[in-house]
């Protein structure tokens, strides 16, 4: 048989060869052609590089699918912000001082203010940047947290992390540039879940819906239109279980209120405050 | 592998247990199934969702994460083609190419430190190539490569018969070989 002949044997044979599926004899004179001939041999060496290949490509790829992981807080802008605020707070005191002297108990009880009003820019931050985390807020959470489940309460907790059901979380930056309406279901009162239902059915186009469960797993409706998603100890901006928020597309809070109640005076407002919104 | 369940799903606490177990397997099949590596984390979420939307359905006749790696498979396959429809309206940086002169082209593509300049280079190259394959061909031939698959493991989440999965592979393999080496990449 001629070399170029033997060539073409191999060929036909090439597939079972590569699956090991070659009687042992075929197998052997196989590999005795490749001894004597370089084209077949490079041919072959060839196709077994593609197998590596494909691995180098799998860590490729994978190493490019794989997100970091969301940004903590950043504990040195978490000191600046800290440092700002103690210091507009001295001033504050060092302003009032004259008149009403200030006990240290009467300050530890001071109204949070800037744990769900828009949290103050710190002076070294020039622009409201969504992707920096919020400043934790001085002075007890807002009141009606205790008793309830989750770390939500504690005075350092960011201001916003909810995570999906495979658990990947999600802060204020990953919705920049939507209109957001965080609605916080609640166990007790199926209602605020019912409300949000039908929100969502009706404004559902215009604004996206967040809707964020304290505890697991989550009592939504029946057959909801929307995903259901885990607050990961945040304070959630403020928001109280069976409230709403509007945030507009740069993370400012528009408008709050209670998801209890006649949902079509709730619409009526949210309409309005959309309009307003779309108008501006 | 581990979490070969094929036990019945009754609860939701239960399909967030399957959800986590089998995430970093469901990301292997989308990276190994998709085109574009990036998508491939909203892929293996769009496959939760449905596969926990679905799961009624799931008759216990193969392993929970066969049967969520299928869902995988095709949403790959249709986020691809949504993809690609949108994209005859939209061009994004990562899709730009420059031809020169002399006829090579160069892609554009975002800096990226991991990897040396020219092996990064080489990479792309072959995930071109590789993209190019028919779905049928390449799939089998990337979800060989990620550690611990087997060709009956390929053929039950593909459904197809294993000697198919061979011969696809094998075909796969040959094709790509040809591309590689007139580009001097292999």
């Amino acid at each position: 048989m001629t070399a170029s002949g033997e060539c073409a044997w191999l060929n036909a044979r090439m597939e079972a060869f590569f699956s090991l599926d070659l009687p042992d004899e075929e197998r052997r004179r196989a590999e005795r052609h490749m001894d004597a001939c370089d084209a077949c041999r490079s041919e072959v060496a060839a196709l077994r590089a593609i197998d590596p290949l494909m691995r180098e490509l799998i860590e490729f790829r994978t190493a490019r699918a794989v997100r970091p992981a969301p940004r903590r807080v950043h504990m040195s802008r978490v000191f600046a912000s800290a440092a700002a605020l103690a210091a507009a707070a001295a001033i504050v005191l060092a302003l009032w001082s004259p008149r009403t002297p200030v006990t240290p108990n009467s300050v530890a009880t001071a109204p949070p203010a800037a744990t769900i009003e828009k949290t103050p820019l710190a002076p070294d931050s020039p622009e409201n940047d969504l992707g920096k985390p919020q400043p934790p807020a001085i002075g007890p959470a807002p009141s009606a947290t205790a008793g309830e489940p989750g770390d939500s309460r504690r005075a350092d907790a960011p201001a916003f992390v909810v995570a999906d059901v495979a658990g990947y979380e999600r802060t204020l930056a990953d919705y920049r540039g939507e209109t957001l309406l965080v609605g916080v279901l609640s166990a007790r009162q199926p209602q605020a879940g019912e409300n949000l239902e039908r929100i969502n059915r009706a404004l559902g186009t215009r604004v996206r819906l967040v809707a964020v469960s304290n505890v697991r797993p989550a009592q939504g409706p029946k057959n909801a239109t929307f995903q259901i998603l885990y607050n990961r100890g945040s304070k959630l901006l403020g928001a109280q279980e069976s409230e709403y928020l509007l945030v507009n597309s740069t993370g400012d809070i528009v408008d709050r209120g209670s998801l209890l109640g006649d949902s079509s005076a709730i619409l009526r407002t949210l309409r309005g405050e959309l309009k307003n919104l779309e108008n501006r | 592998m581990n979490s070969a369940r094929a036990m019945p799903v009754e609860s939701v606490a239960d399909f967030e247990a399957i959800a986590r177990d089998c995430r970093p397997f469901l990301l292997q099949i989308a990276i190994s199934s998709t085109h574009n590596a990036d998508d491939a984390e909203d892929i293996v979420q769009e496959a939760l969702a449905r596969g926990f939307r679905g799961i009624k359905r799931f008759r216990g006749d193969c392993p929970v994460r066969i049967w969520l790696a299928r869902i995988v498979v095709r949403v790959s396959i249709n986020h691809h083609r949504s993809l690609a429809r949108r994209l005859k309206r939209w061009v994004f940086f990562a899709d730009m190419e420059y031809e020169g002169a002399d006829g090579s082209v160069t892609q554009f593509d975002p800096p990226d430190t991991a990897h040396e300049p020219r092996a990064r280079e080489r990479m792309l190259d072959v995930n071109k190539q590789v993209n190019r394959l028919p779905d049928e061909f390449r799939m089998p031939l990337l979800m060989l490569a990620v550690d611990g698959m087997t060709i009956p493991e390929i053929a039950e989440i593909l459904q197809i018969p294993p000697g198919t999965v061979k011969s696809r592979i094998f075909y796969a393999r040959k094709r790509l070989k040809d591309a590689l080496r007139d580009r001097r990449t292999l």
